[in-house]
């Protein structure tokens, strides 16, 4: 009898730590997007938006002040994200003149899971 | 379990043989009483641990009846489980001692059904799985089936009770037009529980496992009119990322539950329970090649003490149960076809139930009477975007049954039963401005719902009639109602049965 007891009892601790309920609270994290250009482009100025639209919820974010080619977003919720960012920017090719484009630059898929996050994407200049 | 199973084998020839040791008329009338007092009701709920139903009677009782229940609402009073529902079926219930060292107990069902104005849930079984439910704007009428059975033993050993049960419901529901869900549940509990007579006391210890599976599809047959199902979340919120035309998925659960009770051995006295339970619902995607979308945990906890005096007159207990829901959202990755990658979950949905009460028994010879008062609180919050809701409620209800046997061979049971929950405190917070107007309205009413105060009363007669020629068996006829009401809207629900007993 005495057995059966230890038998349920363990049969009770093997569910109950396989079967144990887990808890996820790291909910937010902050997140940074970088411009970049090529190995000959200098990027001297920029204006624009960034738009962060997370794909579990389809909820966004925009920001539109940059510190220098970054825009940061202090407070998103962790997960999959797509990114779209369109301005102007003054650049210079190969140390040449200053010229102004507009440019446009987007990710269909980065994943704001870090603490914290950055993401770097490529500019596109529309002429 | 070939125990099991042999026992199982046994009780079903036993009780289609009727072979019968008690004969007379007054006793099965004594019997009938005993088994359907609500102090026998009430006795139940502290015998989960199947080594504790050993003593749970002084007598057999084996039933045989076809029943019809239905309930309707003016408005419904959750639009996820319908505004009217109906059954018709038949079922089994035994409880029977083999010898002097061995009781068997076991029944089955079948029945058919259905349910009208379903409204955003596509799913089955919507109190066990919500809120991760799939859903559309359309809703509609349900057709279901279901059959169910359950059996367990137990014996004894000198100072020593070993107890097993197994019970099975298997459950189909679906529609016959546009959108139209298809729901299969299978839900299998298997428990074992031993008990030790020491020192004038039972302590007992039990242990069970819980399998739970449920397939749900919807399908469309005419392309014109279809609308996206949407990947519930709580709280009015749902998965966007996979809302449309996954319209396929599965829920999957493995949990355990592990109980302690302590009373007196011969049943009257001081005594005390406790029950813990765990049961993790995966929900799968099965288009997306089994994605694990979200994971319920469900808790149950539940304790009880009491005292029921030696005499049988009265008996007063307090207790509590909780329920807590731990919904985990899955981060999903980039998808390579259908394959997406699992790259974290968060623990988006919180809800918690909690029911503290206290009930008091009085037994006067054809009468008896239970009142119990008690406090619900509920408490459900979404983290982002942030939404919650939450009410208090306290309750009083009140049961009385009388019966009176009548010419030696019919007894008559009168039930008459009343409650008042008022909701005390409520509060939500909703991002309306992010929702659309169909959403917006289902989130209003069911806040509406949840957040008000109601009334019930019901009353039900029972007709148990012994034939001359033949003692231990009769034929009963059961009718039972019930009302539920407030300011916005209310409900009635009739349950009726009819057969054989023995």
């Amino acid at each position: 009898m005495k057995p059966l007891i230890y038998i349920i009892m363990c049969i009770a601790a093997a569910v109950m730590t396989n079967g144990c309920a887990d808890e996820y609270s790291d909910y937010y994290t902050s997140a940074e997007v970088n411009i970049v250009a090529g190995d000959t482009v200098s990027i001297l100025q920029m204006q624009g938006t960034c738009t962060v639209t997370c794909l579990s919820n389809e909820m966004s974010w925009q920001s539109s002040t940059w510190n220098g080619t970054t825009a940061s977003f202090e407070r998103l919720m962790r997960g999959p994200y797509s990114i779209l960012v369109t301005g102007t920017a003054a650049i210079s090719v190969n140390g040449g003149a200053r010229e102004v484009h507009s440019f446009r630059a987007s990710s269909s898929y980065t994943e704001f899971l870090d603490h914290p996050s950055s993401v770097d994407l490529p500019m596109h200049l529309l002429q | 379990m070939k125990h099991i199973l042999s026992v199982l084998a046994l009780d079903l020839a036993c009780t289609m043989v009727c072979v019968s040791v008690r004969a007379q008329t007054d006793t099965t009338l004594a019997r009938l009483s005993e088994h359907r007092s609500l102090r026998a009701a009430t006795d139940a709920t502290r015998r989960t641990n199947p080594a504790l139903r050993w003593e749970q009677y002084g007598s057999n009782l084996l039933e045989v009846a076809a029943y019809y229940d239905a309930r309707g609402e003016k408005d419904a009073f959750v639009m996820q489980e319908g505004k009217s529902q109906w059954a018709v079926g038949g079922k089994v219930d035994s409880y029977w001692q083999l010898g002097s060292k061995n009781v068997v107990w076991g029944g089955a069902s079948y029945q058919q059904g259905g349910r009208k104005e379903v409204e955003w849930n596509s799913s089955s079984d919507f109190r066990t799985v919500y809120p991760y439910v799939l859903a559309d704007t359309l809703g509609g009428d349900m057709d279901g089936e279901r059959y169910t059975f359950y059996g367990g033993c137990a014996t004894r050993l000198g100072d020593w009770t070993v107890g097993e049960e197994l019970s099975f419901r298997a459950e189909h529901e679906w529609r016959t037009y546009d959108p139209r869900p298809r729901g299969i549940v299978t839900d299998l509990t298997a428990r074992l529980g031993a008990s030790c007579d020491w020192h004038d006391y039972r302590w007992a210890v039990g242990a069970g496992l819980h399998f739970y599976k449920q397939t749900n599809d919807v399908d469309f047959y005419r392309e014109a009119g279809v609308v996206p199902e949407y990947q519930m979340t709580g709280l009015g919120d749902d998965y966007e990322r996979f809302k449309g035309n996954n319209t396929s998925a599965y829920y999957k659960a493995l949990g355990w539950e592990a109980c302690v009770t302590v009373m007196p051995a011969d049943g009257n006295g001081a005594w005390f329970s406790g029950k813990i339970a765990l049961t993790p619902y995966k929900r799968m995607l099965t288009t997306l090649n089994a994605l694990p979308l979200s994971k319920l945990n469900v808790w149950n906890y539940s304790a009880s003490a009491g005292w029921m005096a030696p005499s049988g007159r009265w008996y007063a207990w307090a207790g509590m149960a909780l329920e807590r829901r731990l919904g985990n959202e899955l981060i999903a990755g980039s998808s390579s076809s259908t394959e997406y990658k699992e790259r974290g979950y968060l623990t988006m949905y919180r809800n918690h139930l909690l029911r503290t009460y206290a009930v008091g028994g009085w037994n006067l010879s054809d009468w008896e009477l239970r009142a119990e008062a008690g406090w619900q609180d509920y408490q459900a919050t979404y983290e982002f975007p942030t939404r919650e809701m939450t009410f208090s409620k306290v309750y009083s209800r009140l049961d009385v049954q009388w019966h009176k046997e009548l010419k030696e061979r019919t007894l008559l049971t009168l039930r008459g039963n009343a409650s008042l929950w008022h909701n005390v405190d409520d509060a939500v917070q909703m991002p309306y401005a992010l929702m659309d107007e169909a959403r917006a309205k289902m989130v209003q009413q069911c806040v509406l719902m949840v957040q008000n105060s109601y009334l019930t009363a019901g009353g039900g007669l029972r007709l148990d009639w012994l034939p001359r020629w033949k003692a231990s068996f009769g034929i009963f006829f059961d009718i039972d109602g019930g009302y539920r009401g407030n300011d916005e809207t209310s409900g009635y629900e009739v349950h009726t049965s009819a057969g054989l007993f023995f």
